[in-house]
């Protein structure tokens, strides 16, 4: 998957790429709209992040270049405003995602392949961990080709670890991706632990492995079992 | 004779004298009234125009100095031009407000996005022991108390210079629906009975944003602060007016009125942050809505009404 991050803080962009790197995408950065606009004219991608607080203009004109290139480029909008009406105001403008910083670079990761996934019009809709297989179109679960019964935060939390696999999740993040920002995190840190007892179970149920790994103190990890 | 005509001489140049003493009397005169009349004036435009200088310097980013001049023409021409000014002056505070509100609040959550991300990077290192884990949960719980209460203060900003101005009819039932739904988890778990006792639609006009805010703080209060085994009644207050959220919990030692003050904290709830109720209470400001929030031993009374006008 290709991607191209137009971001001027040269931190975060670094940030942002060496967790990308590490999930197997191939990268491009920009750090100015100018630099943006020059390497969309030139390729193509599969999606575009993109900051809207650039140095030298507003990233909403790159979002409309690329929109008029191809439109199934997907382009994910990050930005410090939280309000509602700019998340609404950034779909209605194209946009097909729109991130608020700070936000946490697996709930990046969720977006951009969930964007990839939706623009793709071969529908690559499916994804598999070993015997574990989802359609994202239908949201089903199957294991071992046996239809799994999931309730709807089961589902969002394995699909959230299986696009997240291999690497640890926080619980933050993981709370964050189910719940938004409106619940108590103490609270919910329960849930999460509870939600996904039941997740493990239902799939053990059908055959499936233990995927699901505790990290201590701070998260979990969807991974083959290297039991410490 | 010639003693006549001296005296007649004298005499009509007396009168001549007196003529020109008149006629300079009368000059005189009319130049003191004309002065006087030009004075006045000039004092009555001289106090208009440091009148109109007083608020060209309650404007402090202006930077036209006005010469008063002492007999200048001042007309209603210039009081508009002054006002219109100023309300040029209002329209550009408002968007550099606005810009700055928007700036601040990028320049803090980009570096905690950073933070943020550095720290997910770094428990992917197989490194890692668990009592650094530990550690470094600690930071992102802390970091994330940071970004709410970034989060929080812009919001007050933004309500504060009108950012959310636009209204329309919002249905406070489609709100409570939904957000009854995001709590199920912990409503769950508390074993908490919800009771909506809401016939009607309830429908406020008001900022769409400010509702939601405001409704879901509101709810959020009545599920976290509550009790195991509790209870959430909601009602519609007569002639919908608006609604009522009635809920058990816990007895609150401070008084009520503190609890609006920002930062201000109730009972053993050392994480919650009163920015929350500050929220609240300047939404209902702007939106013009009475909140009442009393608490009798347990329960909790929140009451949203519209202002009777």
């Amino acid at each position: 998957m290709k991607l191209l991050i137009v971001e001027d803080d040269i931190e975060l962009l670094r940030t942002v790429l060496r967790y990308f790197d590490a999930s197997g995408y191939v990268l491009e950065k920009a750090k100015t709209l100018a630099e943006g606009r020059a390497k969309v004219t030139e390729h193509r991608y599969d999606c575009v992040i993109l900051d809207l607080n650039l140095p030298d203009g507003d990233g909403i004109e790159l979002l409309r270049q690329v929109k008029t290139k191809d439109k199934s480029t997907g382009v994910i909008i990050l930005s410090a405003n939280s309000s509602l009406e700019t998340k609404v105001a950034g779909l209605e403008i194209g946009a097909d995602d729109y991130l608020t910083k700070p936000f946490h670079l697996s709930e990046l990761n969720a977006r951009v392949k969930s964007v990839v996934r939706r623009n793709k019009y071969e529908g690559d809709n499916q994804l598999t961990f070993n015997e574990i297989s989802i359609d994202t179109a239908g949201q089903e679960v199957r294991v071992n080709d046996k239809r799994l019964k999931l309730t709807r935060k089961e589902y969002e939390l394995l699909l959230y670890m299986v696009i997240n696999k291999n690497k640890v999740l926080t619980k933050h993040s993981i709370s964050e991706h189910i719940w938004g920002d409106f619940v108590d995190r103490r609270d919910s840190y329960d849930f999460i632990y509870s939600h996904l007892k039941n997740l493990r179970k239902k799939i053990i149920e059908k055959g499936g492995a233990d995927y699901i790994q505790t990290i201590y103190g701070i998260g979990y990890k969807f991974a083959e079992g290297e039991v410490e | 004779m010639l003693l006549s005509f001296s005296l007649i001489w004298g005499f009509l140049e007396t009168i001549q004298d007196i003529w020109l003493l008149l006629l300079l009397l009368f000059i005189l005169q009319f130049l003191g009234l004309l002065i006087y009349d030009r004075l006045n004036t000039a004092r009555m435009k001289k106090s208009i125009r440091r009148f109109i200088a007083q608020i060209d310097k309650g404007n402090y980013e202006s930077e036209n100095a006005h010469v008063i001049q002492k007999y200048d023409f001042v007309n209603l021409t210039d009081i508009q031009v002054e006002l219109s000014d100023m309300v040029g002056q209002i329209r550009a505070d408002y968007n550099e407000q606005k810009r700055y509100v928007e700036n601040v609040s990028h320049e803090l959550m980009t570096p905690i996005a950073i933070i943020r991300g550095k720290l997910e990077l770094l428990i992917q290192s197989p490194n890692i022991t668990k009592n650094d884990f530990k550690l470094i949960n600690e930071i992102l719980i802390k970091l994330d108390r940071l970004t709410r209460v970034n989060q929080a203060l812009v919001l007050l900003s933004k309500i504060d210079y009108n950012h959310y101005s636009e209204k329309s009819n919002v249905s406070l039932n489609a709100i409570l629906a939904e957000t009854i739904d995001l709590f199920e988890d912990q409503i769950h778990v508390d074993e908490l009975s919800i009771r909506k006792e809401l016939n009607d639609e309830v429908i406020f006009y008001m900022n769409e944003n400010l509702a939601y805010i405001l409704i879901k703080n509101c709810m959020k209060n009545a599920v976290i602060h509550n009790i195991e085994g509790g209870y959430i009644h909601i009602t519609a207050l007569p002639n919908k007016k608006g609604i009522q959220i009635t809920n058990s919990g816990p007895v609150i030692q401070e008084s009520t009125d503190k609890l609006f003050e920002r930062f201000e904290v109730a009972g053993e709830y050392e994480d919650s942050i009163g920015l929350g109720l500050s929220i609240m209470s300047r939404i209902c400001e702007v939106s013009h809505i009475d909140l009442s929030y009393t608490h009798q031993n347990g329960v909790h009374t929140v009451e949203i009404s519209f202002e009777a006008k």
